[in-house]
């Protein structure tokens, strides 16, 4: 498999935040949750692969093509959903659609009108009419109807409801049934991730905290419940980070089998979800 | 013709535009026509104004949808969005003369009082001189710092393109013997109308693909 998307140690500084050396890989065909925290990089990542601002050094490659310098032709293969309707309000979703259209070559009306059906948009609507689940929606038609084979989406899911959240993901699982398109999803929600998630890429504070596979993850990563007395020098170092009350500690481990072996009998040891993972791992120690 | 698609783009998010502009061309045309010379108000105010009004409208609906995030998501280079707005004032213009002229030929049909003639080359090299100062001013400024910030700036710069011809006329008027306006007024005399209309256009033309130069460099830099 070869990578779609490649991040070399991409720096970008603002006045009160850096992107710090970012480097991970997305392989073709498969889908990449990309996760952190609010104001952890998530976005300004995504802005840089679409040469919405500038990178201040590093590289990124997409589709084996450089960017900034091949801009044009990788985003004729770039299907983009935003967190925001950026599309003109005032227009209904054909006339918005009749401007897209013309700007790629591998435009296909037959998918287009597939997806409206599916989707039940109604055409005649003008955007500022419809709900933040329709827009989303119509994004996403205008995503998947030129022939994309990587799909970024920054916080396509915030601010919609559980149902819809929940069609969305099964929306995006049948496209992923084509092995040739990638998805590049940024979310805060990471239960959103469970489900279609090959690969996750989280980010803290501009940096990189891992980049595996999902399933690597959930098998190492582990949650440890036990009593205080437990807690020393030595067992403190094996944890990411502890969260002590007065009744004992839970904390996150990066490695189930060690802990295993170390707190054997004495400790409840359990599988740890994303969501636990970026939480402890922002947290720190409380 | 991905520059032409942005053009295309920039009458369809504002079709009602195409509407007003027309209600605006008759009212002006019967309002303005004491104002200057014969046909001043619906042969060169009008095309004018129509042509601010597109201009204008079009950056608006671009900033309040935040639409140049995905503008530049698109497979375009950010220099083809900027030509698109440079050339788009042609269109802008264009629509305005077509108006003027359909008015005036109306008008006079009907045989109203105030539509006694055609337009002239005059009144378009005019039209069109001026806005392209027009543009080569705003645009600039417009992709630097966005629509919303230059409100005032905007209202400056129209009453400069409308006072400024006027108050020239009549400085030069009560002040016959300013060496400069004697020799204006001297190749006014001893050169061909042609002549002085191309050279409208290309001092026009000049400002223009100036100001295009420095936009393009503006907004290649700019940050979404």
């Amino acid at each position: 498999m070869d990578n779609i998307l490649e991040l070399k140690n991409l720096k970008k500084s603002y006045k009160d935040f850096t992107l710090d050396n970012l480097t991970f890989n997305l392989k073709r065909g498969s889908v990449m949750g990309f996760i952190g925290p609010n104001g952890s990089g998530k976005s300004t990542t995504i802005k840089l692969i679409m040469n919405l601002i500038k990178k201040d050094s590093g590289a990124i490659n997409v589709f084996g093509l450089e960017s900034p310098k091949h801009d044009k032709e990788i985003k004729q293969r770039i299907g983009f959903v935003y967190d925001e309707n950026y599309f003109y309000e005032e227009l209904n979703i054909m006339e918005m659609k009749n401007i897209l259209q013309p700007f790629y070559k591998n435009w296909n009306d037959t998918v287009f009108e597939k997806y409206i059906k599916e989707f039940e948009l109604p055409k005649k609507n003008k955007i500022k009419n419809l709900s933040k689940g329709m827009k989303m929606k119509f994004s996403l038609a205008i995503a998947l109807c030129h022939n994309a084979e990587l799909i970024i989406m920054d916080e396509p899911t915030s601010g919609l409801d559980p149902v819809f959240r929940s069609e969305l993901l099964d929306i995006l699982y049948n496209i992923i049934q084509d092995e040739n398109v990638s998805i590049l999803f940024s979310t805060h929600i990471t239960t959103d991730l469970e489900k279609i998630a090959d690969y996750i890429t989280f980010i803290n504070k501009g940096k990189l905290v891992f980049s595996k596979t999902k399933d690597e993850i959930i098998e190492n990563y582990a949650l440890v419940k036990g009593s205080k007395d437990l807690l020393d020098n030595n067992t403190r170092g094996e944890f990411v980070s502890i969260k002590e009350t007065s009744f004992g500690f839970v904390a996150l481990t990066k490695d189930i089998i060690k802990a295993r072996k170390i707190f054997k009998g004495n400790c409840i040891i359990e599988k740890a979800s994303l969501e636990d993972i970026m939480v402890y791992t922002v947290r720190g120690n409380v | 013709m991905l520059i032409f698609n942005l053009i295309v783009k920039d009458i369809l998010i504002q079709k009602k535009t195409l509407l007003y502009s027309l209600i605006y061309a008759i009212f002006a045309s019967a309002f303005f026509s004491s104002l200057g010379p014969n046909g001043f108000g619906l042969y060169m105010l009008s095309p004018m104004a129509i042509t601010y009004m597109f201009i204008t409208l079009a950056v608006s609906y671009d900033d309040k949808n935040k639409s140049d995030i995905i503008i530049n998501s698109l497979p375009l280079k950010r220099s083809e969005i900027v030509i698109s707005k440079y050339i788009s004032i042609f269109p802008f213009a264009i629509l305005g003369f077509v108006y003027s002229i359909l008015i005036g030929f109306i008008g006079k049909a009907i045989g109203l009082p105030m539509f006694t003639r055609p337009i002239s080359v005059f009144n378009i090299v005019f039209v069109l001189t001026s806005v392209c100062i027009f543009s080569s001013i705003f645009f600039p400024v417009y992709f630097k710092i966005g629509n919303l910030r230059m409100k005032f700036f905007n209202v400056i710069l129209l009453m400069l393109i409308i006072l400024l011809p006027s108050s020239a006329i009549d400085y030069a008027t009560k002040n016959p013997n300013n060496i400069f306006f004697q020799k204006i007024s001297y190749f006014i005399s001893n050169t061909s109308s042609f002549t002085q209309y191309s050279l409208a256009l290309i001092i026009g033309l000049i400002f223009f693909l100036i100001s295009l130069m420095i936009s393009i460099r503006i907004y290649n830099n700019k940050e979404f």
